[in-house]
């Protein structure tokens, strides 16, 4: 055996029990207790599984009587029952006040434990589907938790700090602006500038890898009062004199194995070399995003004069005693004074000054960090939000149900008790007892069941082509949540039936007769079922929309071609190229390629279709278009090379492509869409008229650009020749499966220049799905709650029909018996389940015609109302119903005339 | 210390109690060799966990039926916290009593059916 320092975990677990439960031993023997468990732990008598478990299960029991009976010994002393510690068998004595509680509580427990115990399938189906209801709604909570509250730990006093935003609400600021905000703020102690991006990092004898990296002001750090686990933060000039980085702790660890000799390394940022001077605090989130930076660099120093570049991020550490309020009227005055200054930067197109808008570090995590047209966060967190509500309510009304079942099951032994003098508290509490055992058990396997699922989404074996590090952490919120959860559905499903159930009817209970069952009792259990199918229906119909609404973007027409085209991502600028060597690289790459076998065309774009990223660029004039007042032109746009509408199949339907002769020095060309002229130049013939100082040469047919089914946009499409850039997107169309191809492609540009990073080669395809991917995740969660909620709805239904029919086994044999005919049985009972459902039905459509506006952001091509999803999510319902009210009714119309009036 | 000099006072014991007697009335041991012993005497009927058994010696020390002895020379455990134990003569008496309580017992079942039915149910299966 190995000597460990400290004890195995299953010894101290039980040192720490013993400590616990039998204070009256004092610590001597207790540790002779552990030295003796110790013993018998490393036993090999012991060993295995089997031996442990019962070794276990010995050991607690031991510890549980032993730990009442010392408990009993204290008190019988304290009433001076007994002056000496005794080693003959003990004989109990009746208690009153707070000894009775004691005494209560524990007798509460252990009826309850041995009542669950003698129904073990019922505790079995209680604990499954509150687990289930409480795990979903604790990781949608961890979820609204990691978006919402959770700031990064560490920052000092997150509540003194403010973001800084130009012209919106979370609009991103220019260096120089962030310079003027941070010296003349005086409400400000300090503020610091952030801007999240990827950038390629190259570590000695590895492969180039894209990360996600702060570029941040020197001060960052100081400001959010974080530190370094090594080495040290920026300094001021940091920036001017030297490329240096600090690197995140989970980068630290993954790269260099946590090694304390990495300050001093060297590593290229984009290309560029820089040396390693820290190692950041575990657990730094970025300040937006719950996305982990893997390293910061000071902001690089040519954006530092660039006051059109708004790319950072701004945030504030108050002073004493100032807030929001005062940073807002100060920043106010300086914008005014901007405005005047640099017009250009702060007056917009249409004349407006562009305004500043101070929001608190809480508010900043509200809107998350996507631009502005993706779904608003607070969209996605209400319908999450509902969802839990839903998921909760529905388990809750199951496990409500079969507790009122239950406890009608048991009016006899209830009111036996009652007979013997038992008080109504005492009942209430004892059945109370039973459902916050339930909800208790229920709430610590969900806690687990959470536990493990983010343990595994942090290994990143989930990681469902997250392209960074999340952090979704369960912390102390979380298991606050779930403690609440538990305790609050305990008492909310326990009390309503502990309470009807303490007050039978005594005689009819005592005989053993089931006596009648409508009448308020009947009620409750009606209306819980009528939530759960309401609730079930809402989630159905909401999964229908989604399903229907990615059905819908799959069919439509994208209006281009993805099927077989490559693409290949190049950013030479991390190759320090210039502009000109860049032309040469691009001009050299077509052909190259081209020669390849199975290519059937190459041409080079910006941006991917679909694809991430996108350029918007502003229109000062158009020839023949006067601007509405107030009116900016911002249009979608592209830069392309000759050939490539003819690759992505993207058809010209006036004028021509761009061709070689497209180049600098030659007159500007420019290629718009269909919705282009409409919009633009009124329908009439574009050809030859003025966009800018460009000519328009060409018009291509419409199609999708940002996501699959969105109403055609104005776009519009510039030669590359005309406007080199270094970061182009390679698209190569081949003759057979792309991807067979794709390897050789990616060789040959890397043998243009082998130390060119060359990021994620991707087919045209892939990206284009990726533009769906947050429909896809929300229809999986909907469609997965969703038929857990139809499962439990049908549960509820089947249990109440199940139990109405054996309470009218009487009446239902009096009917047989007088004559009616069994299908008659049948359909009366069937009628009855489906009256129960209907009227839920009824509420869950009103509900969901009203929840489904909130879902209209993401749907495409289908309508909120969509009748499809509506009455799919009826139909599933009703033939959920029939089939769960046909069992019993069947089981009923068997019912033996004789028998069941003989049961009286 | 309130103990009572009368051996009968204590009778009758519970049976583990009468078992860690039994044990520490031929040798002095420490609890893991105390739980390992009653239970290869008991053919594993009687297992006690490591709470059960201390708060029963506890009990038994204070009643003047055990007493702790310094470690035995030969001992070979490494451990500080063992403690050894052995029965006092006044332990000893009180299970003598506690076998004579049922040895009598036995004399006055030997009279009844009762065991002669439960011999022919064993002998039987």
């Amino acid at each position: 055996m190995t000597v460990d320092r400290q004890p195995p975990f299953a010894i101290r677990l039980h040192a720490r029990l013993v400590r616990l439960l039998i204070p009256s031993l004092g610590p001597e023997f207790a540790d002779q207790v552990t030295a003796a468990f110790r013993d018998l732990y490393v036993d090999p008598a012991n060993a295995g599984i089997r031996k442990r478990v019962r070794l276990w299960s010995r050991e607690l029991r031991s510890l549980c009587t032993t730990s009442f009976g010392e408990y009993r010994e204290r008190r019988d002393a304290r009433r001076g029952n007994s002056s000496r510690p005794s080693v003959r068998p003990v004989t109990r004595h009746p208690g009153r006040g707070f000894r009775t509680l004691c005494d209560n509580v524990s007798q509460d427990l252990r009826y309850a434990a041995r009542s669950l115990a003698r129904t073990p399938g019922f505790a079995l189906v209680v604990v499954l589907s509150l687990t289930l209801g409480m795990s979903v709604s604790t990781a949608l909570f961890s979820l609204v938790n990691t978006m919402l509250f959770r700031l990064p730990p560490h920052v000092e006093s997150p509540h003194e700090l403010v973001r800084i935003n130009v012209g919106g609400t979370w609009g991103p600021t220019s260096y120089p602006d962030f310079v003027d905000f941070r010296d003349q703020i005086e409400a400000l102690e300090d503020a610091a500038a952030f801007g999240t991006g990827r950038v390629v990092v190259t570590v000695p004898e590895r492969p180039p890898r894209s990360v996600t990296a702060d570029a941040v002001s020197e001060n960052y750090f100081d400001v959010l009062g974080v530190s370094t686990v090594h080495g040290r933060s920026f300094v001021a000039d940091d920036g001017r004199t030297a490329d240096v980085v600090v690197i995140g702790y989970g980068f630290w660890q993954r790269e260099f194995g946590g090694d304390p000799e990495v300050l001093g390394r060297r590593i290229g940022v984009d290309g560029r070399e820089h040396t390693i001077v820290g190692v950041a605090e575990p657990g730094l989130i970025g300040l937006v995003d719950p996305v982990v930076p893997d390293l910061w660099y000071p902001v690089e120093l040519r954006f530092r004069e660039m006051r059109n570049r708004r790319s950072l991020g701004v945030i504030g550490r108050l002073k004493d005693g100032m807030g929001k309020t005062q940073v807002q009227s100060q920043a106010d005055l300086i914008a005014q004074r901007l405005q005047s200054e640099y017009p250009a930067d702060w007056v917009s197109l249409n004349g407006e000054p562009i305004p500043v808008v101070v929001r608190t570090l809480k508010e900043g995590r509200m809107a998350g960090g996507g631009g502005g047209d993706e779904p608003p966060a607070v969209a996605i967190l209400a319908i999450l939000v509902t969802i839990m509500a839903l998921i909760l309510g529905i388990a809750c009304s199951n496990v409500a149900n079969l507790m009122l079942t239950r406890a009608q099951r048991r009016r006899t032994e209830i009111a036996v008790r009652v007979a013997l003098g038992a008080g109504r508290g005492r009942l209430v509490s004892q059945l109370l007892t039973e459902s916050l055992i339930l909800a208790g058990a229920a709430g610590a396997s969900a806690f687990l069941v959470i536990h493990w699922v983010t343990a595994l989404l942090a290994s990143g074996q989930l990681a469902m082509g997250l392209p960074a590090t999340v952090d979704f952490t369960v912390d102390w919120r979380v298991a606050v949540f779930t403690a609440v959860v538990a305790l609050g559905t305990g008492i909310v499903f326990g009390l309503v039936p502990a309470l009807q159930a303490s007050r039978p009817d005594l005689v009819p209970a005592l005989k053993g007769l089931g006596g009648a069952v409508r009448g308020r009792f009947f009620g409750v259990r009606h209306l819980l079922v009528m939530i759960q199918v309401a609730g079930s229906l809402i989630l159905l119909v909401g999964a229908t929309l989604f399903l229907r609404s990615l059905a819908e973007a799959g069919r439509a027409d994208l209006g281009f071609d993805p099927e077989n085209v490559a693409v290949i991502s190049v950013d030479l600028a991390q190759r320090q190229y210039t502009p000109e060597a860049g032309e040469q690289f691009y001009s050299d790459v077509i052909p190259r390629l081209s020669s390849l076998p199975g290519v059937e065309s190459v041409a080079i774009a910006m941006t991917v279709l679909l694809g991430p990223g996108r350029t918007l660029w502003g229109l000062r004039s158009i020839e023949g278009y006067e601007p509405a007042p107030g009116e900016t032109i911002v249009v979608d746009g592209n830069v392309v090379t000759p050939g490539y509408f003819d690759l992505v199949r993207m058809p010209l339907v006036m004028g021509r492509d761009f061709t070689d002769r497209d180049r600098d020095g030659a007159p500007e060309v420019i290629i718009v869409n269909e919705t282009f002229v409409d919009r633009y130049f009124g329908g009439e013939n574009p050809l030859g008229r003025g966009v800018g100082s460009r000519e328009v040469v060409g018009v291509v047919r419409d199609a999708t650009y940002e996501r699959p089914g969105e109403p055609a946009t104005p776009h519009l499409w510039l030669s590359y020749a005309q406007h080199p850039e270094l970061a182009m997107r390679v698209h190569i169309r081949t003759a057979a499966n792309v991807l067979t191809v794709l390897p050789a492609l990616v060789r040959e540009v890397q043998g243009m220049d082998p130390a060119l990073p060359i990021l994620e080669p991707s087919t045209m395809k892939a990206l284009t799905a990726e533009a769906t991917l947050p429909q896809r995740i929300m229809s999986m969660v909907l469609g997965v709650t969703g038929v857990l909620a139809l499962g439990m709805a049908m549960m509820g239904i089947y249990g109440v029909m199940a139990f109405a029919v054996s309470q009218r086994t009487r009446e239902v044999g009096l009917r047989v018996a007088l004559g009616a005919h069994p299908g008659k049985v049948v359909r009366m009972i069937v009628k009855e389940g489906l009256l129960l459902s209907g009227t839920g039905l009824l509420v869950g459509l009103g509900v969901a015609a009203l929840l489904t506006r909130a879902l209209s952001v993401f749907l495409y091509g289908v309508s909120p109302l969509d009748p499809t999803a509506l009455l799919g999510g009826l139909g599933m319902l009703l033939a959920a119903s029939v089939a769960a009210t046909l069992v019993p009714a069947l089981r009923a119309a068997q019912v033996d005339p004789m028998e069941s009036l003989r049961a009286e | 210390m309130a103990t009572t000099t009368n051996p009968k006072s204590h009778l009758p014991l519970q049976p583990h109690v009468f078992q860690i007697l039994l044990s520490l009335i031929q040798r002095e041991m420490h609890g893991y060799s105390l739980i390992k012993d009653i239970g290869a005497r008991t053919e594993g009927e009687m297992v006690l966990g490591t709470s059960t058994l201390y708060a029963a010696i506890k009990r038994m020390v204070k009643a003047g039926l055990l007493e702790e002895i310094q470690r035995p020379a030969d001992s070979d455990s490494e451990d500080g916290r063992r403690r050894y134990y052995r029965a006092t003569p006044f332990g000893r008496e009180v299970a003598r009593e506690e076998a004579l309580r049922i040895r009598r017992l036995d004399e006055m079942l030997a009279g009844t059916s009762l065991l002669g039915d439960a011999a022919s149910e064993n002998t039987g299966v």
